[in-house]
């Protein structure tokens, strides 16, 4: 091992030595810490500018790391072999599999550094453009006074609320900015005394608070409880068959018609017809009994659709949480939703029952307006209706995130020492690029290549052979999106740790443990010198 | 075939090699002569060929590329084909973002999608679209709202349009989302947004004074228009620049020099800036406020403005100020507005005196520069020139129906404002104008004598043109407008007619045409006092916006309405109707209005300060108690007496009231009735049937 590790050292002293990685590095700190400068997104709220950065800061790091792991993999025996070093090398007493193994594993040390690297500074940007810096602004607190004394005592009693949430009074502009030590906090009664400073202001408290709640924040999702609709279905196709209502042609296939009773059960269960309501339980969500409090707020996201509108249209909906037995109850204010679109509606921790329950009511109030007789309200399967709930920090997700990242770097490196064992490097480079669209591209090359392959496809013909080893190829080159956690923790929620084990147990153990011992056998019986006589 | 074996020399084979190579030397030459001759050929076609792409406006113009910033040329420059690639990507996302529903990156997704196709309008279109419709509706708060609103607009008219200043279609969206979104009633926070934009203009070109002339008001503009144009003649000759803006200021030799007064502003922290123009607006507002009403314990009865007050009312000052206000708002009109101060002059110099701080106005302005601009291109289609200039007719309508703006800003927060639309028919002119011009526009080819026989509107505008007419007539009456009245009146007898004879419904004198409807419901019991309860209701608004004119008016048709109504016979023929006399009648209607209406204080104060003493006598006893509570608990705590003094000769008054109901027992007053009132009443209710 400890020649592996030998030659891992090696190739991390010599990573230091090239300019390729230096030039990289420095593209990561001009990424984590210039993007919030090229943000334009004038008059966006904090929480915009601070999720709009985290999901382009982590995005081309992923991107750019990943082009570093695809050109330093295939470099480091590329290299070696151009400069003939390998030479030096197989003449002392290396095996080549640890040769390979070392190279894969100093190429994945220096990555790792890096990554560790631009994670604390897209932390530390993220949590200063969270602070508020960039949007707060400085006011004479003799502006202030004057506006505030001409508008009214509430006024007053929002300026407390500002100063309380910045809460930096200075005596000049570049008080704080400057590190001057004349700034200090003072109370409401006490600004008269500093009429000749400024307060730091940011006059949208709110915003902060969704920051903090929704977004700086693991959030795990609790979905709808469905009921056990199949004994229903089976029932019901059974008592139609008894009444004769089904075709001889049905009748051959009743695992379809149940099927289709199963979906419409789940449909009408989904469904709210005008001035009804619907009640559904949520469970599972896990809060500890101290933190059930009013002053925390869960989210409920749905996206519904109203029957027979066109998608803007804005449907009023009324929301009861919890009930009166074992947990309180909250009315969510009356406010028409656009349909087709999500939306979050917000409630008190203390609705939850101590059992994890929740249960929701949803008044379909279509009918109220004038003129309408209404219509049925219609939730999407799948995200269409889910609670989300607190499980964890924005630090700890933001570190599983990182390790999701770290998988997909390993993965690439593995590829391109497996590559560079048998081709040279631009071919190398080639391959893997090649690699990283397939795993980058979604479903679409898999899906085309699929048809590709079946009835009709140009390939159809040979589909017995074809089809198999697209599937092959495809479990070989994962897809991205099963291991990008960059959406979700942008989100504010929960990257969860069994995620992390999953991806780790396919990414690195297996698919790039696979790599490594293919280019480990091929380098193995590859000449790395021509015999000159 | 067959060939000859042949062995061959060095030397020939030598000289063959020579032969080949040379005759390739010729066969290269040839082909670089001919290429520099079609180079030189083409070069001679290039004149000719940038002269037509001139005539056929297919240039982009000098302008557009000199302002567009490196991360717009760079991208286009450099990134040859794989913008389009890029731009799917970017655009991909952006519907995939918005259909989550998440917005956080939107805003800047349609910038770059923007930026990678800057020549596209349907592109600027779009995303302005996206984010002014179907983005802010996803959202609540009025600023999340108002920020996607605003993204949408500003970017038309920050970005799109400098850069595409020939693309009709963008003047038209954002005339659009002035017209339909912030200024219709569709979206249902429409308020907020005309709240908003209202206040912003208002910090700019600060409170109009309450009952301006048609002159006045464009002469106040035409100040701005005029500093404009110094401003850009002082600078690049194209542009209000700050450069150009210094220069003014400094090229100034009246005395007192605008210099001079920059000076006197500077010793009060000021600059001649927006802030500046934001402290007029905020600090020197016309009419009673609340600091002179206020408590004389609170803080807002302290004036920490008092030096700026000075200064800024110094009548030794009054010409420098004027003219260095109406730099700074051409300056900031034209900067961050993108609005030209001169064409803001031409539009109402045409229409009338438009009020800015109405989305109307900017719907107008935007579409009436569109209509300009597509007038000016080539093959612009003839829908696209009829859309615009519908849009115009549109926002002149909605001038009319909803320009004449009430504002009680909230500077800090603007959704907090007040803010009532009424009916302004100083633009009745300029619709009408409008709607004939259209007709005439509408018509194409077709012969006149078929096209107008229905009116002067032809037939796509006729209805809509009389109804518009009629309720003009109307209007110009009770403003007391008569003379206009008569016009419009006069204008419909003698060109919509019936058969050709005058319509029946225009034989009768004007005063009975215009007070048709209000006479009609005099003919009833019933809906007479509430009729003219509303009637007096406007008095009061009025008196309490400072709009003492259309009070006046509207005073004397509601007492007109009184004498018919206790006059007609067919009313009251036995005496049942028993509404008190008129000065009681008249204090009734004023205790609801302002017990009822819904109004900020200050306004009521207004209406108090304003509405005669004999009414303030009958109403203040019943008020005192409701006023005493309303001044405590108003924020910040109001002085009763400054509030609402009490009227003159109150305790003689009491005296003498209570001298007459000891004459008369059963009178009473019937407006706000009490069961001892009933009571009396009731024997005098008449016999059945």
């Amino acid at each position: 091992m400890s020649k592996v590790w030998t030659i891992a050292v090696h190739t991390v002293r010599e990573a230091v030595r090239m300019k390729l990685v230096l030039a990289f590095a420095v593209l990561i700190v001009v990424l984590a810490l210039g993007l919030p400068l090229m943000q334009r997104q004038p008059g966006a709220s904090i929480t915009m500018t601070v999720q709009a950065y985290l999901s382009w800061a982590l995005w081309p790091l992923g991107f750019v790391l990943s082009a570093l792991a695809m050109f330093m993999g295939c470099l480091s025996i590329s290299n070696d072999l151009y400069y003939r070093q390998i030479h030096l090398l197989v003449a002392k007493p290396i095996s080549r599999w640890q040769y390979v193994v070392g190279k894969w594993l100093g190429v994945v040390l220096v990555l790792t550094v890096m990554l560790i690297a631009a994670g604390v500074m897209i932390y530390g940007m993220g949590r200063f453009l969270a602070s508020g810096a960039y949007h707060t602004t400085w006011v004479s607190v003799r502006e202030m006074y004057d506006g505030g004394f001409l508008l009214a005592d509430a006024d007053l009693s929002s300026l407390e609320e500002k100063k309380e949430s910045t809460a930096l009074i200075c005596n000049d502009r570049l008080g704080p900015r400057s590190g001057s030590d004349s700034c200090q906090s003072a109370k409401l009664s006490e600004l008269p005394e500093h009429l000749d400073s400024y307060v730091h202001v940011y006059d949208h408290p709110e915003d902060y608070t969704k920051l903090r709640n929704e977004i700086l924040t693991a959030r795990a999702t609790s979905s709808l409880v469905m009921p056990n609709f199949v004994a229903q279905a089976n029932a019901m196709f059974d008592q139609k068959k008894d009444q004769g209502l089904l075709s001889e042609r049905e009748l051959q296939t009743p695992d379809k018609i149940k099927q289709e009773i199963f979906a419409l059960l789940q449909g009408s269960f989904r469904s709210i017809p005008p001035a009804n309501y619907a009640e559904y339980t949520f469970d599972k969500i896990m809060i500890p009994p101290d933190e059930r409090k009013p002053d925390r707020v869960l989210q409920l996201r749905f996206k519904a659709k109203g029957m027979g509108y066109a998608s803007d249209e804005a449907l009023q909906m009324g929301w009861v949480f919890g009930n009166s037995v074992n947990a309180e109850e909250y009315v969510a204010p009356l406010r028409k939703y656009v349909m087709e679109r999500y939306h979050v509606v917000r409630f008190p921790a203390t609705c939850v029952a101590p059992d994890g329950t929740l249960n929701v009511r949803v008044y379909n109030l279509d009918y109220l307006r004038q003129g309408h007789k209404g219509a049925t309200i219609a939730f999407d399967a799948g995200e269409g209706l889910e609670v989300l709930y607190v499980i964890g920090t924005f630090e700890g997700n933001l570190v599983r995130t990182m390790f999701l990242i770290w998988c997909r770097l390993v993965l690439i490196a593995g590829v391109a020492v497996f590559a560079a064992t048998f081709v040279s490097f631009p071919v190398a480079c080639l391959l893997v690029f090649l690699f990283f669209i397939l795993s980058s591209s979604g479903d679409f090359v898999s899906s085309a290549l699929e048809f590709g392959v079946k009835g009709k496809g140009p390939l159809g013909p040979v589909q017995f052979v074809a089809e198999p080893l697209l599937k092959a190829v495809f479990w070989i080159i994962p897809q991205s999106k099963t291991y990008n956690g960059v959406p979700t923790f942008v989100d504010g929620r929960n990257v969860s740790l069994n995620w992390d084990m999953m991806i780790f147990g396919k990414l690195v153990m297996l698919v790039t443990t696979m790599f490594l011992m293919g280019g480990c056998l091929i380098f193995q019986k590859r000449q790395v010198a021509e015999l000159s006589v | 075939m067959a060939q000859t074996d042949r062995i061959v020399t060095m030397s020939e084979y030598l000289d063959e090699r020579e032969r080949v190579a040379r005759s390739d030397w010729y066969v290269r030459g040839t082909c670089i002569g001919v290429t520099l001759i079609c180079f030189v050929l083409a070069g001679f076609l290039l004149p000719s060929i940038y002269r037509q792409r001139v005539e056929l406006q297919l240039v982009i113009s000098e302008n557009s590329f000199r302002d567009m910033p490196p991360g717009v040329t760079l991208p286009a420059a450099f990134m040859g084909p794989l913008r389009a690639f890029l731009v799917n990507i970017v655009g991909y996302r952006a519907e995939e973002l918005k259909q989550e529903s998440k917005y956080y990156e939107l805003q800047q997704l349609y910038a770059w999608l923007c930026d990678f196709q800057p020549r596209m309008p349907k592109v600027w279109a779009n995303s302005s679209w996206n984010m002014a419709y179907n983005i802010s509706v996803g959202t609540f708060s009025p600023e999340e709202r108002w920020h996607w609103v605003s993204a949408g607009l500003y970017l038309l008219r920050d970005e799109g349009i400098p850069r595409n200043p020939n693309a009709v279609e963008l003047y038209k969206e954002l005339s659009w989302i002035f017209l339909h979104k912030m200024g219709d009633f569709m979206d249902d926070q429409h308020w907020n947004y005309k709240k908003m934009w209202a206040v912003m203009m208002e910090k700019v070109l600060g409170q109009p004074p309450p009952e301006p002339t048609d002159e006045e008001v464009l002469g106040s503009f035409r100040t701005i228009a005029e500093a404009a144009k110094a401003i850009r003649e002082n600078g690049n000759g194209k542009d209000l620049t700050s450069e150009g803006l210094q220069r003014y200021i400094q090229s100034d030799v009246t005395e007192p020099t605008m210099s001079g007064f920059v000076g006197r502003l500077a010793e009060l922290g000021y600059q001649p800036d927006e802030k500046w123009l934001e402290d007029i607006a905020r600090y020197l507002r016309h009419g009673l406020q609340l600091r002179d009403i206020a408590r004389s314990d609170t803080e807002i009865a302290q004036d920490t403005k008092s030096q700026f007050r000075a200064l800024m009312s110094d009548e030794k000052w009054a010409s420098a100020r004027d003219r260095l206000l109406a730099a700074i708002r051409a300056y900031v009109l034209a900067n961050r507005f993108k609005m030209n101060p001169e064409f803001m002059l031409a539009l109402m110099e045409k229409h009338g005196p438009i009020d800015w701080r109405n989305v109307y106005s900017s719907a107008l302005y935007w579409a009436a520069l569109g209509g300009l601009e597509c007038r000016e291109v080539k093959g612009t289609d003839e829908n696209v020139v009829m859309n615009i200039d519908r849009q115009v007719q549109s926002s002149l309508k909605d001038t009319c129906e909803r320009g004449l703006m009430v504002l009680e800003p909230d500077f800090d927060d603007p959704f907090k404002s007040y803010l009532q639309l009424h009916q302004d028919w100083r633009f009745v002119d300029a619709y009408h104008q409008i709607i004939l011009e259209l007709a005439e526009e509408n018509r194409g080819n077709e012969d006149p004598a078929t096209y107008y026989r229905d009116g002067p509107a032809g037939r796509l505008f006729k209805d809509g043109h009389v109804n518009f007419l009629h309720r003009a007539v109307q209007q110009f009456y009770l403003a007391g407008r008569i003379d206009k009245a008569e016009f419009y009146y006069d204008y419909l007898r003698q060109n919509y007619f019936e058969n050709g004879h005058v319509k029946d419904m225009y034989q009768v004198p004007l005063k009975q045409f215009a007070l048709k409807g209000i006479y009609e419901d005099l003919d009833s019991y019933k809906t007479g006092p509430d009729l003219m309860n509303t009637m007096l209701t406007n008095v009061f608004v009025y008196l309490a916006y400072d709009r003492d004119r259309e009070a006046n008016q509207w005073l004397a048709t509601t007492q007109e309405a009184y004498q018919v109504f206790m006059s007609s016979k067919k009313v009251d023929r036995n005496d049942r109707r028993k509404i008190p006399e008129w000065p009681k009648f008249k204090a009734g209607s004023f205790e609801m209005f302002m017990k009822a209406y819904p109004l900020p204080v200050i306004y009521k104060v207004r209406a108090w300060h304003k509405v005669d003493t004999l009414t303030q006598l009958y109403v203040y006893r019943r008020l005192e108690p409701m006023l005493t509570e309303g001044c405590n608990q108003n924020v910040p705590p109001l002085d009763l007496v400054k509030s609402f003094p009490p009227p003159a000769g109150l305790e003689e008054f009491e005296a003498k009231q209570q001298a007459l109901e000891k004459e008369q027992p059963g009178e009473g007053d019937l407006t706000n009735p009490t069961p001892e009132t009933f009571e009396k009443t009731k024997p005098d209710e008449g016999s059945k049937r």
